[in-house]
């Protein structure tokens, strides 16, 4: 029930006006200039911009390296989606249907890498894929397995992999939560009538907990795709996108070229690419949800 | 007692998954605080093991090196970030969800549609914004585009919680002569703890690890804040682990002390989201 007159109009925008403010400075008034400003050529140093048109654009097309990172970001997503998304699922399913004792203490457990900074996990896997004092190669070494050739970060996919479980390690608590809470919206009376005609826990988790979960693992989904176009600590400090730029994502290639080149104008151009790419999917997985919804 | 000889298939697979996936969990955060007990040549030799003198000269180091001024930076940023926020987002939210004026659509469309924009889409211009206002390499440099970035989320948390908020308590007020801004302060917010505290304490724990823009807008080594301090540990003390483990665990302890006693929040918080 909203009040609705002269006064609360004057305190509504009384009270909306340091948001504004704030968001319009720091984050809309950039993304303007990201717009803008791609359509120049500058750097850190220069004295002016110069106007290049959408010639950045058209070297963006044949970038191959961005390209690699684009790709990159997808499989992130990929395989963000499907392990952090099955292991939440699961282990909300487990601690709210299953065995309600062990609930509290597990959540704990499962949920507590997410209060560990992106840069400290990034530290701590780093050590673990260390060749020469890592604990993974300790234990390869132990059951007798041989290490990839290039050792666990260097070279494309077994990187990407590696720094994918480094980032599921940390974020599937983070869906479990979500997903017990979308499981505990589910009446308990389906499930008893289930049990009446003879359906088992898992059959039940499929048929009941499963679809009526829909709408929440969808948002789950959404949640996880944004999140894997705006990866960039991890990579950042596991691999800083090398070896030859063959782990680089979007985010660190941006970084690449507006500091390490000086190029940023061209940087920018990559901004536009990624806010449009990440507009695009986001609409997508909307439209998708609407879709399933109906 | 007699459960233990009922266990069903099911359930034992089940305690075996949950069990492995703890173990999981908690084996490299282990490994994590082992390490960081040991001196190196103990780390080369079986990173996996108890360490046989416990060595908390690493944890000196780790502080002396400049932990301590990163550490100190952190808390002064994630304050000043957290109350700025949350102070700001409580006030956009009870407009939003109690007060009908007219741009209230704008507004909100506003804010959650830059909530998607990612901060990597924006660091030139950002940059160069922070350099022509002087507040590059600052703390407050980073404050204010914390807050833009955390006003969004609190906004959802806390527009959640005022849209059940009940009028009848405002109402009330309302016959008792309050105007707007009286019954926003000293009713609703009193009322509202719990929400406030959950916004505050997920802008805590996302500020508090921000990496990103803080080694974006710092080059100066005293104001970094921990994450950024942390990444540069990698490069200058590079084989030295012992240290390097004892300054990330000094990183997360504080984070880890505030989950353990605040769990309850954070989670009806993030559970509220599906809404």
């Amino acid at each position: 029930m909203k009040t609705s007159n002269k006064s609360s109009c004057i305190a509504g925008i009384i009270l909306s006006l340091p948001a504004i403010v704030i968001m319009g400075t720091f984050t809309f008034y950039p993304l303007l200039r990201t717009i803008t400003d791609s359509l120049f050529k500058f750097s850190l140093i220069s004295k002016g911009m110069q106007w290049v048109g959408l010639n950045n654009y058209i070297e963006l097309f044949q970038d191959k390296i961005f390209y690699t990172s684009l790709l990159n970001n997808l499989m992130v997503a990929t395989l963000s989606i499907i392990i952090q998304l099955s292991l939440g699922t699961i282990l909300a399913a487990i601690t709210s249907r299953g065995l309600r004792k062990t609930s509290a203490l597990a959540r704990t457990i499962v949920f507590m890498p997410i209060v560990f900074s992106s840069v400290a996990i990034a530290l701590l896997w780093g050590l673990i894929y260390d060749m020469n004092v890592g604990q993974l190669i300790n234990i390869f070494d132990s059951l007798g397995l041989n290490a990839p050739e290039c050792g666990f970060l260097g070279s494309r996919y077994v990187a990407m992999v590696c720094i994918i479980t480094a980032g599921c390690w940390q974020r599937v608590g983070f869906m479990m939560i979500i997903m017990i809470a979308a499981m505990a919206g589910i009446t308990e009376d389906l499930y008893e009538a289930s049990t009446l005609d003879g359906a088992g826990p898992i059959r039940q988790f499929f048929s009941i907990t499963l679809p009526n979960c829909k709408n929440v693992l969808m948002l789950c989904a959404l949640i996880t795709v944004i999140g894997a176009f705006k990866c960039y600590d991890l990579i950042r400090v596991l691999t800083d996108g090398g070896p030859s730029h063959q782990t680089e994502v979007v985010g660190t290639y941006i970084i690449y070229n507006a500091f390490n080149l000086s190029r940023m104008g061209y940087a920018d151009c990559i901004s536009v690419a990624l806010l449009v790419i990440a507009g695009l999917v986001g609409v997508l997985q909307l439209f998708i949800n609407k879709r399933n919804a109906r | 007692m007699s459960n233990l000889n009922k266990l069903k298939p099911n359930q034992l697979m089940a305690y075996l998954f949950i069990v492995i996936y703890c173990m999981i969990i908690l084996v490299p955060t282990f490994w994590l605080l082992m390490t960081s007990l040991k001196n190196n040549s103990e780390i080369f030799v079986d990173p996996m093991a108890f360490p046989k003198a416990v060595l908390l000269s690493n944890y000196m180091k780790a502080w002396d090196s400049g932990i301590k001024d990163y550490f100190l930076n952190s808390m002064l940023v994630t304050v000043g970030t957290t109350c700025l926020t949350v102070s700001i987002a409580t006030g956009v939210s009870y407009a939003l969800a109690k007060l009908n004026f007219k741009i209230n659509k704008i507004v909100y469309i506003f804010i959650i549609v830059l909530y998607a924009v990612p901060p990597q889409g924006l660091l030139v211009p950002l940059y160069n914004l922070m350099t022509t206002l002087h507040l590059s390499n600052s703390s407050w440099g980073l404050i204010f585009p914390y807050t833009a970035g955390g006003i969004p989320f609190a906004t959802i948390i806390l527009y959640s919680f005022f849209i059940d908020f009940p009028h009848e308590v405002e109402d009330s007020a309302k016959i008792d002569g309050a105007n707007n801004f009286q019954i926003l302060f000293r009713i609703v917010i009193p009322l509202s703890r719990p929400a406030i505290m959950t916004a505050c304490i997920i802008q805590v724990i996302a500020t508090w690890n921000e990496f990103f823009l803080a080694s974006l807008l710092l080059s100066d080594k005293s104001q970094f804040t921990l994450p950024l301090g942390l990444s540069t540990f990698k490069g200058e003390h590079m084989s030295e682990w012992g240290p390097m483990m004892a300054s990330v665990f000094i990183s997360v302890i504080p984070l880890l002390i505030l989950y353990l006693l605040t769990q309850k929040y954070i989670v009806n918080g993030l559970g509220g989201m599906g809404k």
